[in-house]
């Protein structure tokens, strides 16, 4: 049954569904979000007669602007720049945020938890201009090293506008491989 | 499906500023005919109007046979009455936007 109270819809920068290699695949963003307002974010299976199993991510970002000038520098130039922010919370370990717990899984009625805790509450972020009118000169890479048993790494475009396709790579460095 | 908070691990902080990043993933639910899943969000910091917060949603489904999935983003209005009587328990009230 459709809710009766009567919705706003914000001004969404992008709305895309689409279907590719078997994938069913929706995506929206929206810059059109304020402090104090209360948002629903649905996901429907639209159909009639088929169950369906889809995972869904949310990316939200607290200052999302960038640099007017359209230039490659990369912020940070070095991942020695970003510290590692340990949660205050009281009595719960730093490997708990992590992890996950049971606990707080039954709370939010989730099978599994993927937490992303932020090194630093700093957004790093770059604005590069590719083509014609532009330097054309792509992104530099931005190298670091994992001296962790595991990590997690996130990198994301958020704010595009050209015909051209986006590619965002990881490489190993050494030049002996690639992910 | 209760609203699953943002702030799971209370990492956001509360004021509800300073964040900066949050990802959130709701992995391989199953959702039957003309099911859907409601996900409630307040930015709860109220002086931070000089910052451009930004959402991005995704959602995939790997067995997919396309226009399966239909995902909104909408503006819910406060509920006058309901903020009246919350308003006697207060604490009640912010507590669920904090938490």
């Amino acid at each position: 049954m459709e809710p009766k109270e009567k919705l706003k819809y914000p001004q969404v920068a992008r709305n895309q569904d689409d279907w590719e290699d078997g994938v069913s695949f929706v995506a929206l963003s929206s810059a059109d979000i304020h402090h104090g307002v209360r948002y629903r974010i649905i996901l429907k299976n639209r159909d009639s007669a088929t169950a369906v199993k889809a995972t869904m991510k949310i990316v939200l970002t607290e200052d999302a602007r960038a640099d007017d000038t359209y230039d490659s520098n990369i912020h940070p130039q070095s991942f020695d720049e970003v510290q590692r922010v340990k949660p205050k919370v009281p009595g719960l370990k730093e490997s708990s945020f992590i992890q996950g717990s049971n606990a707080v899984m039954r709370t939010f009625q989730v099978a599994s938890l993927a937490p992303f805790v932020p090194k630093s509450n700093v957004i790093y972020q770059s604005l590069v201009k590719t083509g014609p009118d532009s330097k054309n000169n792509f992104m530099r890479g931005l190298e670091f090293e994992v001296t962790e048993a595991s990590t997690q790494l996130y990198a994301q475009v958020y704010v595009y506008s050209a015909p051209e396709d986006l590619h965002l790579a990881l490489y190993r460095s050494e030049g002996a491989g690639s992910a | 499906m209760q609203p699953t908070s943002l702030n799971l691990f209370g990492l956001i902080g509360p004021s509800g500023e300073n964040f900066g990043q949050f990802v959130h993933m709701i992995p391989q639910t199953v959702l039957g005919p003309q099911e859907r899943i409601e996900l409630e969000f307040t930015l709860a910091a109220g002086s931070s109007d000089s910052k451009s917060p930004f959402i991005d949603v995704q959602a995939i489904d790997a067995d997919g046979r396309g226009e399966q999935l239909d995902l909104r983003l909408v503006e819910v209005p406060p509920k006058k009455e309901k903020a009246k009587t919350k308003k006697q328990g207060g604490g009640e009230a912010r507590q669920e936007d904090k938490d």
